[in-house]
């Protein structure tokens, strides 16, 4: 609110066609730069916000248009602030679950296994590939 | 109910002559419904299962669990194209059993959704009033069940997919506890909360597909069952005033009745506290997105799925077959998911809901330790409109609260039918401690006392052509 009524006082200033005393100077000074603060705070936290959302993007390999990304970035916006909720619970002295039930780690051994119900499914696994050479699958060059 | 159409259920499957009679039938009431998405009660020949209660039953899969011979879309464009080359251990169990599966049903995209409207592929109706949504994200199981397609069909329930929809359509939906079943063969969307569970309008038959495919698995590390001792069910414990604000007033009056009820039917009811019951939401919300996030990030476009043919490196052949392959609920999902987990938000998000979990699970200690189970709505409204102004995706998601608590906990709920109010089903649940499901089904058994579950005007002329009626 500072920033915009210094502004306000170097456009009627301006508009007023004051000769720039030695003040006045000073104040148009300080109202420039205090606008260019002012946007400058701005565009920043819109970039951040929409530079947030496409690098998220990019690291979940998902390719975002404009009007995607604007949506999105409300709507993820929207549920981060609901989960901002968490904070108000102290769960500090407790332990995360990651499991509803502890166990050990099962092992067997590296090897085939006899009654197996699920032998050799890699004919129909590759069955689902949209194009294959040989037993590879095709993709477009990498370089 | 089922009793009376058990004989009929029985015969469908026994001749060539009584398939296809069955699949005119399905074909016709499902155009209504939009519940298959794909249906071939000719595709799986059946086991001979001499003595199983189960032997020629028809069942149906919703389409994220998979079976060899059927598609696997998970209701997504992602998907769609892709022909399962292997079947699900719970799904091989019913089979065993000499149970036929006869189609795949509709789901939200991936299970992500709360009324099956977020599938990528059909839309479903609630076989209650066509307008209005089946629930989700089981809603297509839901539906076949109540419109007297099939007497049950498998689900999965990740945050109340199974429960919702079973009280939506004005069936039993049962969540079983953790690890009882075998996710192997269910898609993975978050795999530490999610399982495979039944709905149908039968409760013996509910509890005999439990029985059936509650085992260990090699093939899933997460299974493991334990004994509980057998003890009848005494006391059930209602949630405090304030946790039950928000419910609509038909189901409202519904809750104040089956607690009535269980009075009347000789239980003793308690008020017990939940005080992490307000957490809940946005601690399931940041684990099931940030494992989403991780799950859905085999879906490439590389080796199976929907591929943009036309991208000219790997890179960009995965990021636009993602971006047309997903839709926009999915997409939601996985980028919070990916933004909870990145380094420097970890501690504050992920870790945080996982610490919710084990203040949730202590919650839980302590209530069964004065009760036997936890009564509980649903939803806070019945079954609401498709493309309604009502419930946007996000209160959508809020309203998960009641059912979230169960899979976060792991604990067993069953969703079990106590009114029609307005013309429409409304359900409550029951939730118990880890592996207690028979306590679920015994008291819901002893409910039927108060109300019987109902199949709306559609599933009546399914069956009309049924002949006689055998008893049990």
């Amino acid at each position: 609110m500072k920033f915009v009524k210094t502004a306000q006082t170097v456009l009627s200033a301006r508009r007023d066609g004051c000769k720039s005393t030695q003040k006045s100077q000073k104040t148009r000074r300080g109202a420039e730069k205090a606008i260019d603060i002012f946007v400058y705070i701005t565009i920043v936290v819109i970039i951040m916000d929409t530079r947030e959302l496409y690098t998220t993007a990019s690291l979940a390999q998902l390719s975002l248009s404009d009007a995607e990304a604007e949506t999105l970035s409300r709507e993820v916006s929207r549920m981060l602030e609901h989960f901002a909720r968490m904070r108000e619970i102290d769960v500090d002295s407790l332990e995360p679950t990651t499991h509803t039930f502890s166990k050990v780690n099962r092992l067997r051994t590296d090897a085939k296994e006899n009654g197996e119900r699920l032998s050799d499914m890699t004919d129909s696994l590759l069955h689902n590939a949209p194009e294959l050479e040989d037993r590879f699958i095709v993709i477009p060059n990498v370089l | 109910m089922f009793r009376e159409r058990k004989s009929y259920w029985k015969s469908v499957l026994k001749s060539q002559e009584k398939i296809e009679e069955y699949a005119v039938e399905v074909r016709h009431t499902d155009r209504r419904i939009g519940a298959f998405l794909e249906f071939d009660p000719q595709h799986i020949p059946l086991k001979a299962a001499e003595g199983s209660p189960l032997a020629g039953l028809p069942i149906a899969v919703k389409d994220n669990i998979a079976v060899e011979g059927f598609g696997l879309s998970c209701g997504s464009k992602m998907l769609s194209n892709v022909r399962s080359p292997y079947t699900a251990t719970a799904v091989y169990k019913l089979q065993e059993a000499g149970m036929g599966i006869v189609g795949k049903t509709n789901l939200d995209e991936f299970g992500m959704g709360s009324s099956t409207d977020n599938s990528a592929l059909q839309r479903t109706h609630n076989p209650w009033d066509t307008s209005r949504v089946a629930g989700g994200s089981s809603g297509g199981s839901a539906a076949a069940v109540a419109a007297g397609l099939v007497p049950a069909a498998l689900g999965s329930d990740t945050g109340g997919s199974i429960r919702q929809p079973a009280s939506f359509c004005g069936i039993y939906g049962l969540k079983p506890t953790y690890g009882s079943v075998s996710r192997f063969g269910l898609v993975a969307y978050a795999s530490s909360l999610e399982g495979i569970g039944v709905v149908s309008d039968s409760l013996s038959l509910t509890r005999s597909i439990f029985n059936t495919m509650r085992a260990e698995d090699q093939h899933d590390q997460t299974t493991g069952l334990a004994q509980v001792p057998e003890k009848p069910v005494k006391s059930i414990g209602v949630l405090v005033k304030t946790h039950i604000e928000g419910l609509s007033p038909a189901l409202q009056r519904a809750y104040f009745t089956s607690i009535d009820e269980f009075k009347r039917l000789g239980y003793s009811i308690q008020e017990v506290q939940l005080p992490t019951l307000d957490y809940v939401i946005p601690a399931y919300y940041t684990i099931a997105s940030a494992e989403a996030s991780a799950n859905l990030a085999r879906y490439a476009g590389i080796r199976y799925g929907h591929q943009n043919s036309l991208a000219e490196d790997p890179q960009e052949l995965m990021e636009s077959s993602r971006d047309e392959g997903f839709g926009p609920e999915v997409k939601l999902r996985i980028l919070l998911g990916t933004y909870v987990l990145r380094s420097g938000f970890q501690e504050q998000y992920y870790i945080r809901a996982q610490k919710i979990r084990t203040a949730l699970r202590r919650d839980f200690d302590a209530i069964f330790r004065s009760v036997d189970l936890l009564l509980s709505p649903t939803f806070p409204v019945q079954a609401f409109s498709h493309d309604s102004n009502e419930l946007d995706q996000f209160q959508q998601k809020l309203a998960d609260r009641f059912t979230a608590t169960a899979n976060l906990a792991g604990i067993p709920a069953l969703a079990f039918p106590v009114a029609i109010e307005d013309g429409l089903p409304a359900g409550m649940q029951l939730m118990a401690p880890m592996h207690a499901e028979e306590m679920l089904f015994t008291t819901a058994e002893t409910y039927q006392q108060a109300f019987q579950p109902v199949l709306p005007e559609i599933a009546q002329q399914t069956t009309s052509t049924q002949q006689g009626v055998d008893h049990e």
